[in-house]
């Protein structure tokens, strides 16, 4: 896997990464002393340099490396046992030089480097730097053999039936994953470096039939604007690539699965991978992807359809229902059959507060018990959730302090909030929004709010394309997989390409006009 | 530069949910209260009005090709056009005025809130404002997607009140006078704006107008004579004498464990209102940013805006002696200026210019 992963970064460097307009870098000098002490004086006070000095047919000669970034063990299979093998008979220092590089070492990626710029990033890539008295370049080995987490489950999209692979933090690891699953020469990878401190990788993952020249350009130009110290993770890039980051819905979309970005670049998208981080941006996204998954192009088509109708419901449940449960308990009773009205005034007779002050407490709480459940360690987080659910919620309702419909109301909109686990963020604001409208303006009140976010969302482009489509602007044969999910025989083709949304501008791809 | 902003279904949607709202909260005038029953076959002869109202606006879309009636009033009168931009503008920000105090009215009347009625009124504009300033393309999408929640909305509650219904309450036909009928036929062309709202925004649409036109027509109409019928089916004589007929129906709807679905239609009515409102905000700054030369978009909604809620609360106090004096007959008479008038006179200098453009021609 690591001769694999090293043979991909020659490319990625000989492709012309992307320089944050510095100054010229300090070449390399003739003289090894020079050198050290360059390196010595860049890496002052940091433990991890390691300086390997050797002498090689008369000529000195060093091995720089950072400790934890390299393997040891290949580093010495490879490189040093063969080199204090070596006795070469070799005068001339330059011949010396092309004799150990070609013929001595035993690595597979090396790499000629000119300048102390490239030396420090290979040397923080896990590169191992030779150097030698008299040469004015250096040599750079592969010999990557830092600790990274190994492939397992998504922790956030799972998947009965599809792959139980999530993406890992290492970045050349990712690239793999989804060059196995897309076995075509026209899926590309375009590295740069962002952050003028962390000097992230960050690839933009696209296959080049299917993507539009113009949004390749906006989203290049765009990741080349980014003017941050530094980028330790992909919520670092959002504001950069969106058009409004202050709206309440994400123009971006987020993964951490490989079979999903396929899927998704395949429809003309692009992933934008950063190193450090197992999620990866998919731009653009609309609206009603938030409510597909998978899952639903595993499983049959019936079942798919009644469960994207049941995430639609769970939306709408989340966001309304609180704020509809107070607007017709405080101003609109007459809506409710007498049985239940009756229930629910006993229920909310005995409570101290007002409903819209009850529903916004419950809510409070109900946060502050999730958050602290989410920093929590597993085997305690499990506890603070029976305490704070059952015990606390059971004891609040039996000393009278809330009622028991609104435990349930609230219950029901926590449950429902999770159906549709990427538009959390909205949902759980959108709904203390409409507690409080519902509370002070009724009915109407929460109907106008939903039209404003109607009409926000609705206002929306991703990239040139309307966040809403292909709802609004509406057509026909792009609703099945919409709110339902046709067979595979009748899916896919040119209209699943984003850039051929109805009411899209963008530029059509190139083999797909 | 791509004019085109908005399709003619989703254009076509936003008037639809404009015209059926006005009939949720449509004001009963004392013509309709006499003609009782035979007040249907107006409804059904608008289907007539409005295609013969129509032809104007499109012979003039035809002599000015992708222009809107201000436009074409610049061509066809160079800076006089202006004048025009300001005519338009003041009927937009009127029926705007027109809405907000029907509206205010309804609430101050039916709906029972702690909240005041100009409050209520104050939120429509500001939410409808704010819809406005984010342009033709948002507020056209939305409407879609709410055109079908109030049609569906509207369905259920004609569903809800069939077991209501009896037939013996139609009755008597045909009593009404001829002369009824035409004014009842001559009132009924202020409740449909829309045909002076397409002469703006037509231009903008991309698609086959009149087809669309067409099928606006027999849809929206359809609907009011549905929702005109099971009203008269379920009330009866009540439902003409009533103040809202419509809101009145829905308080007799019973579905298993829900009734009274009058709150759920003022709700549908506020989101429709909304879109309504908006799209007036929306044509008030096409109108005058001419004048600004296409600045000033944002300010003219926002201030258009708070002069509606200025004005509206004297509007609402005095609805009622507005329509005795004659509200509905005077808004006829301007909308028939505004969409048939004034577009055929557009039509006829612009085609006197073309056939001395052609003699001058023919003559050298």
């Amino acid at each position: 896997m690591f001769q694999f992963i090293r043979s991909k970064i020659r490319a990625f460097l000989s492709q012309g990464q992307m320089s944050q307009g510095q100054p010229q870098p300090k070449v390399i000098e003739s003289s090894l002393l020079e050198n050290l002490v360059y390196l010595r004086g860049q890496f002052k006070n940091t433990l991890e340099l390691i300086v390997r000095e050797m002498e090689i047919g008369g000529h000195k000669a060093a091995f720089v490396m950072l400790e934890g970034q390299v393997s040891k063990q290949v580093l010495a299979q490879a490189v040093v046992n063969p080199l204090t093998a070596f006795t070469p008979d070799i005068s001339d220092v330059k011949e010396l030089e092309q004799v150990i590089v070609q013929r001595v070492m035993g690595t597979v990626d090396q790499l000629q480097v000119t300048n102390m710029k490239d030396v420090m990033k290979l040397l923080m890539s896990g590169f191992a730097i030779f150097l030698l008295d008299g040469i004015d370049h250096a040599t750079a080995f592969g010999l990557q053999g830092f600790s990274f987490r190994s492939i397992s489950q998504p922790s956030s999209e799972m998947s009965l039936r599809g792959s139980q692979e999530s993406f890992v933090e290492a970045l050349r690891i990712n690239v793999s994953m989804i060059r196995r699953r897309i076995k075509s020469p026209t899926l590309k990878f375009e590295v740069m470096n962002l952050g003028t401190h962390t000097q992230t990788d960050v690839c933009m993952c696209y296959v080049e039939d299917k993507v539009s020249p113009q949004l390749l350009r906006e989203v290049r130009n765009k990741l080349q604007r980014v003017n941050l110290d530094s980028v330790l993770a992909d919520g670092y890039l959002t504001p950069f690539l969106e058009d409004k980051p202050l709206s309440l819905f994400s123009e971006i979309g987020y993964t951490e699965r490989p079979d999903t970005l396929c899927g998704k670049i395949l429809e003309g998208r692009i992933g934008v991978l950063v190193d450090g981080t197992p999620f990866v941006i998919l731009l653009p996204y609309l609206f009603v992807e938030h409510f597909q998954s998978m899952d639903d192009y595993a499983q049959r088509p019936y079942y798919t359809t009644v469960m994207r109708w049941l995430k639609y419901a769970a939306f709408f449940l989340a966001i309304l229902l609180p704020g509809i449960y107070v607007a017709v308990g405080s101003f609109h009773q007459e809506l409710l059959p007498p049985n239940l009205l009756f229930e629910l005034a006993k229920a909310e007779a005995s409570t101290p507060l007002p409903l819209m002050w009850e529903a916004l407490a419950v809510h409070m709480v109900f946060e502050i018990i999730r958050e602290a459940g989410l920093r929590l360690p597993k085997a305690v987080g499990q506890t603070i959730g029976i305490v704070g659910a059952i015990i606390i919620g059971d004891a609040a309702v039996s000393a009278g302090l809330i009622g028991a419909p609104m435990v349930i109301v609230v219950s029901l909109t926590a449950i429902t909030s999770f159906v549709i686990p990427s538009l959390y963020e909205p949902i759980s604001i959108l709904r203390l929004v409409f507690i409080i409208v519902g509370g002070t303006l009724g009915l109407y009140g929460v109907l106008l709010v939903t039209a404003m976010v109607l009409c926000n969302i609705c206002a929306k482009s991703t990239f040139q394309v309307p966040y809403t489509a292909p709802v609004s602007p509406f057509r026909f044969k792009d609703m099945k997989d919409v709110v339902i999910r046709v067979g595979w025989k009748h899916m896919g083709g040119k209209d699943a390409l984003i850039q051929n949304m109805p009411g899209a501008t963008v530029e059509p791809s190139k083999n797909n006009p | 530069m791509n004019r085109y902003k908005i399709s003619i279904s989703q254009l076509f949607f936003m008037l639809f949910v404009s015209r059926l709202v006005l009939s949720l909260t449509y004001l009963v005038g004392s013509n309709e209260r006499v003609m009782g029953s035979d007040y249907l076959f107006v409804v059904v002869f608008q289907l007539v009005t409005n295609l013969l109202l129509a032809i104007p606006a499109f012979l003039m879309m035809k002599q000015y090709p992708g222009q809107n009636v201000i436009e074409a009033s610049q061509t066809a009168w160079g800076k006089g056009g202006m004048a025009m931009a300001v005519v338009y503008g003041l009927f937009f920000l009127l029926e705007c005025i027109h809405s907000v105090g029907d509206f205010g009215f309804f609430a101050s009347t039916t709906m029972t809130s702690n909240l005041s009625s100009f409050w209520f009124s104050v939120l429509v504009l500001v939410a409808a404002a704010y819809a406005a300033t984010l342009g033709l393309e948002a507020l056209a999408r939305t409407s879609v997607i709410l055109a079908v929640i109030i049609f569906l909305s509207v369905l259920y509650v004609i569903l809800s009140v069939t077991p209501a219904v009896d037939p013996l309450s139609m009755r008597p036909f045909f009593e009404a006078k001829a002369s009824q009928f035409a004014k009842g036929i001559f009132q009924s062309i202020s409740q449909n704006p829309e045909l002076v709202f397409l002469l703006m925004l037509v231009p903008f649409a991309k698609g086959k107008a009149k087809k669309g036109f067409v099928v606006w027509n027999i849809i929206t109409v359809g609907s009011i004579l549905s929702i005109d019928t099971i009203g008269r089916l379920a009330l009866g004589n009540v439902y003409y004498t009533t103040t809202f007929p419509f809101y009145t129906t829905a308080t007799v709807t019973a579905t298993g464990m829900a009734q009274r679905s009058d709150a759920l239609t003022a709700a549908i009515w506020a989101g429709g209102a909304f879109v309504k409102v908006a799209l007036m905000l929306c044509l008030l700054a096409l109108a005058l940013e001419r004048i600004f030369h296409g600045k000033y978009r944002k300010t003219i909604i926002w201030g258009g805006a708070a002069l509606v809620a200025v004005i509206s609360p004297w509007f609402s106090r005095n609805l009622q002696d507005l329509i005795d004096m004659g509200m509905y007959p005077i808004e006829s008479g301007i909308v028939l200026i505004l969409c048939a008038v004034i577009p055929l006179w557009l039509w006829a200098v612009g085609r006197h210019r073309a056939k001395g453009g052609q003699e001058v021609c023919e003559n050298s």
